[in-house]
């Protein structure tokens, strides 16, 4: 086995992590800190997709690409406002059951407004062409949406961590109580938060249309990929999410020399994995969801 | 009133209610034929063309047989087994159905054959392409199948690839039936055409990503990829290819490929060599046909005929010419009617045949390569073949349908 | 409070009414396969709301037990009984097989609960359909399982629908009895307690973790006793319905009718999802939208679902009614009060 292939596998891996990293970033935190499982990711995902997809030759690429995210974003308003807020502080389970039932319903809104045909977008001129080394071709167009993943997660980061906004949504997960006496208004926080990982989901749509096509199905084919990467890494830690991301897309990268035919089944086994031993994934942070695993032993 | 009568007759009242909307026809004058195909999910836009094919069948004819109207009834098979099979029984149980017909996907075709075999019900398989359908083990005195099988499309177009695009074959096989089938056929050609395997990937169902697998293909030495991978994963490994320069490397070799998978990508994306059914252009029969399905359903997917649409149509006329033949709608009787069955007005250049002993219908298919093109008339037909030279033979699969 | 048992009372006389005349009812009759899956799937959803209604652990797995018994019923047939066609060994087999499979399952996460339990069992169903879908030898891949023909059932032969649609009934009936009577038993109150406050259920000496175990194993044999009913009902198996989505339809089935808090709800839920999953999808192409929307609002408006607002209604004109009968009351008193006074 020709030690360049191995080379090139790897590389091919990190970047498939890191875009992988923002698809899953956006449910991460909602996950985290809004302690909301949001089946609806998958949904908004599929929108940015559709709705970038639709605009941009009208617009051009990069007003397309600001604008789109916003509209995502805006539907995740929405959604929070109307429906998820009515669910915060019940069994999780209302809050999965719900957004899936929205995912659902929203698929199919798709389907009945941009038909069932696929939808393919066309690399834009800045990315076109392939870069050539040591005899491998690479597609120019996956190092540029890998830089730009790579670019949105450094400002979710600056965000959540470095930013005062990033404390207070993260006091207020710990301490919802103490965060409102101090003075802060915690369901806008909470909005806030599910807006923000709508718009991720949004970007998310519009980095992975061009390389895996565009369906109606997007949403709920990413959605496993995105909660388990959420949990293995932890929830609500962007630096466990794009660790984890990275692992599966490495492995699913590399995967293909050794057993193509198990790949599929390797990040639910990791997530069983997980679970079983650390559930709070690898370096997620007690929630609400953890409390139950408190109560063992 | 206490908990029970209450608990009761909610539940009654919910089901009367409910069932009240279940309310058929009696069926007494017109003759009920049933489509099955997926009106949703993944194949959702090629069911939709195959039904478009199957009413410009009932068209020409007239909307009847036998002096009685033909009544069509359609069922959504959601390209699930499951539910297509169960949809398929209703219709046979309920509705009185004797012939059915129509989808995409194998798995739900052999499911709903089965069905068909249990109720004594005829099926035409009209746009499934796994062997399956004709083989020992799956096939019965009901079913017929419509489509090519894979041994007929990868043996037709096997001794062009090897002649004209290369001989070192790499394999992409969709991991699952099917997928396995045009592989196995592909293999089957490689001492006969005188090429050699170089690998073979098999590919996951759902794979969304094939960077790693294209990579490794790249970097093997292989002058030709066969490929047969379906439907969405199909258009995703596609654009791939296209983004990882495969095309200038090396020639793609696509089993089984559709019209519908092609047309969405942009022109620059093309260059894939497809065995394909039918062509909209392969004849004036099949232009007159696209220009029908272009002016009576202008909301349809495509403005074209694809060759879902015309299977579609295959399938319904020869169900009707056999209803017509036999005389009646008995169903041994118009079975007897379809085996050994010429068409010769099929709209192509050369007859359909209906092969008795496996029930597979045999035609000429068309081989060609998509064009980076705008517009609708985006393949270009490279040669053609009589799939009655490539299907299977006897000895490669002992059946005898006309004996059960 | 020892009422004496009121056979008139019992829900399920009139349900086994219903059912056992339902293949005579005009229109609805004919749909013979319809009801035979609805009486599956009330036994399954009865079986699934042990764990969610009773016991607060939500399963989103149990469509793999469901088609492991489906597969195993398949297998067994194949393999054993083709020549003398006895389809009791195949229908035991999958509740058995299946049943140990739940036994080793509900011991391995026998501590966890809420979402992480979900997820779990999402996960692993997840794998469970990857298998399916993939071991071809074994289970056919994606084509399945087919042409599998009923055989007979002590001398009773069950290719015809109608006697087949009996036979379910039975089964269905007694081991919906059984799941009552496991309800109502001692067993069943610790379940139910465990979903209120696990604490104290532990503190009071139950090993809680045992119980999750073997309410675990309960459900699975019954889901697999359902899924052997199913494979048989149409001679045929799919992967498809191991798929955690799919296991999505038991959840939603069961809390529509009020599986929380209601026995019965199952059974409304039940028969209602499946009846309206079909004439849904006949009536309409994008009826997914509905399915969707159907979901939100039973979770947002109606999470105790059918029986559970039918149980506030009837609470809200108690309510009334003992009000208007103290205003009464209180009106009388007041008028004598008065004509006191005015004396």
């Amino acid at each position: 086995m020709n030690i360049n292939i191995i080379l090139v596998l790897l590389f091919n891996g990190v970047l498939l992590g890191l875009i992988y990293a923002v698809v899953s970033i956006g449910f991460s935190l909602v996950l985290g800190i809004g302690q909301v499982i949001n089946f609806a990711h998958g949904l908004l995902f599929a929108f940015g997709a559709y709705i970038f997809w639709y605009i941009s030759p009208i617009i051009g690429y990069w007003p397309a690409f600001i604008i789109t995210p916003l509209i995502v974003g805006g539907m995740g308003y929405l959604i929070e406002k109307l429906v998820i807020t009515r669910v915060y502080g019940q069994d999780p389970l209302f809050g999965l059951l719900v957004t899936l039932g929205i995912s659902l319903a929203g698929t199919e809104i798709i389907r009945m407004i941009w038909g069932k045909l696929t939808k393919v977008v066309s690399t834009p001129g800045f990315a076109a062409g392939q870069v050539h080394f040591a005899n491998i071709i690479y597609p120019k167009y996956r190092i540029a949406l890998a830089l730009i993943s790579l670019i949105i997660i450094l400002f979710v980061w600056w965000l959540m961590i470095r930013s005062n906004f990033g404390t207070i949504v993260k006091a207020g997960m710990t301490d919802s109580e103490m965060i409102s006496a101090l003075g802060h208004n915690l369901p806008v926080l909470r909005n806030r938060v599910f807006i923000i990982g709508s718009i991720l989901a949004g970007m998310a749509g519009i980095v992975a249309a061009p390389l895996w096509g565009i369906k109606s199905e997007m949403g709920t084919d990413i959605l496993m990929l995105a909660f388990t990467i959420a949990l293995i890494g932890g929830l609500g830690s962007i630096k466990g999410t794009v660790i984890a991301a990275l692992v599966i897309g490495i492995i699913t990268s590399l995967g293909v020399l050794i057993i193509p035919r198990l790949v599929e089944a390797v990040p639910f086994i990791l997530l069983i994995a997980v679970l079983f031993y650390k559930p709070k994934g690898l370096y997620g942070e007690l929630t609400i969801l953890g409390e139950v695993t408190a109560r063992e032993k | 009133m206490n908990k029970v009568k209450v608990t009761f007759i909610v539940t009654l009242g919910l089901i009367i209610i409910l069932g009240c909307f279940f309310i058929t026809s009696s069926a007494a004058e017109p003759i009920k034929i049933g489509a099955v195909l997926p009106k949703s999910g993944n194949y959702a836009e090629h069911g939709e063309m195959e039904l478009i094919g199957i009413y410009l069948a009932v068209e020409d004819f007239g909307g009847e047989v036998l002096g009685r109207p033909i009544e069509l009834v359609e069922a959504d098979d959601e390209n699930n087994p499951d539910i297509g099979s169960r949809r398929a029984r209703n219709l046979i149980e309920v509705e009185g159905v004797k012939f059915l017909m129509g989808g995409v996907s194998s798995s739900v075709g052999l499911a709903i054959g089965g069905v068909c075999e249990e109720k004594g019900a005829l099926y035409l398989a009209t746009n499934q392409n796994s062997d399956d359908f004709a083989s020992v083990g799956y096939a019965n005195k009901y079913m017929f199948h419509v489509a090519p099988g894979m041994d007929s499309l990868v043996r037709g177009a096997a001794e062009y690839v090897a002649e004209n695009l290369g001989k070192k074959w790499y394999f992409i096989t969709h991991d699952y039936s099917w997928g396995h089938s045009g592989t196995k056929w592909a293999r089957n050609m490689l001492d006969q055409v005188g090429a050699e395997e170089i690998g073979e990937i098999k590919v996951p169902n759902g794979t969304r990503d094939f960077s790693s697998y294209l990579l490794t293909i790249a970097n093997s030495g292989a002058d030709v990829v066969a490929l047969t991978v379906g439907g969405l994963d199909l258009q995703a490994l596609y654009m791939q290819m296209n983004e990882f320069g495969l095309f200038d490397k090396m020639a793609v070799w696509c089993t089984l490929g559709n019209y519908e998978d092609s047309y969405p990508l942009n022109p620059e994306q093309r260059g894939m060599y497809i065995g394909v059914e039918a062509y909209w252009k392969e004849s004036p029969g099949m232009i007159e046909l696209s220009n029908r399905v272009k002016e009576g359903y202008p909301n349809a997917p495509l403005s074209v005929a694809s060759a879902n649409t015309y299977q579609g149509w295959l399938g319904m006329t020869a169900l009707l010419k056999a209803i017509e033949k036999a005389g009646t709608t008995d169903v041994d009787a118009v079975i007897k009617a379809m085996e050994g069955m010429v068409i010769c007005d099929n709209l192509r250049l050369e007859p359909t045949y209906i092969r008795p002993w496996d029930h597979q219908f045999l035609g000429v298919y068309p081989f060609v390569r998509d064009l980076q093109v705008e517009g609708v008339d985006i393949f270009e037909i490279l040669f053609t073949y009589d799939s009655k030279d490539y299907a299977r033979s006897l000895s490669e699969n002992p059946l005898d349908l006309t004996a059960e | 409070m020892n009422k004496q048992y009121n056979i008139l009372n019992d829900p399920f006389l009139y349900l086994l009414i219903f059912f056992g005349v339902f293949p005579f009812i005009p229109l609805l009759g004919k749909y013979l396969s319809l009801g035979t899956e609805m009486l599956i799937w009330i036994l399954y959803s009865l079986s699934f709301n042990l764990l969610l209604g009773y016991t607060g652990l939500p399963s989103f797995g149990h469509g793999a037990f469901y088609g492991i018994g489906s597969y195993v019923t398949a297998l067994v047939y194949l393999q054993f009984i083709n020549n003398s066609k006895n389809i009791f060994l195949p229908v035991l087999a999958a509740s058995l097989i299946v049943g140990m499979l739940a036994y080793f399952f509900g011991f391995i996460i026998r501590k966890k609960r809420g979402i992480y339990f979900a997820l779990i069992t999402v996960a692993f169903s997840q794998v469970l359909y990857i298998i399916a879908f993939k071991w071809t030898e074994v289970t056919g891949g994606e084509l399945g399982i087919t042409r599998l023909f009923r055989g007979q059932f002590l001398g009773i032969d069950l290719n015809n629908s109608t006697r087949y649609y009996y036979f379910v009934l039975i089964i269905v009936f007694l081991g919906s009895i059984i799941i009552r009577k496991i309800t109502l038993s001692p067993f069943g109150k610790v379940l139910k307690a465990l979903k209120q406050n696990e604490t104290r259920v532990q503190y009071l000496g139950y090993n809680s973790a045992k119980y999750c175990c073997y309410v675990m194993t309960i459900s699975g044999i019954f889901a697999g006793l359902c899924g052997g009913l199913y494979c048989l009902l149409y001679g045929a198996v799919f992967a498809d319905n191991m798929h955690w989505v799919k296991s999505g339809d038991v959840v939603i089935a069961t809390l529509l009718g009020g599986g929380m808090t209601n026995f019965y709800g199952p059974i409304v839920g039940s028969s209602i999802f499946v009846l309206a999953r079909e004439i849904l999808s006949s009536v309409w192409d994008n009826w997914m939208l509905l399915y969707g929307l159907a979901f939100v609002l039973i979770i947002l408006f109606m999470p105790t679902g059918l029986l559970g607002m039918v149980e506030r209604i009837k609470e809200k004109k108690h309510t009334e009614q003992f009000n208007n009968n103290n205003n009464k009351k209180k009106k009388d008193l007041e008028g004598i009060a008065h004509k006191e006074e005015n004396k």
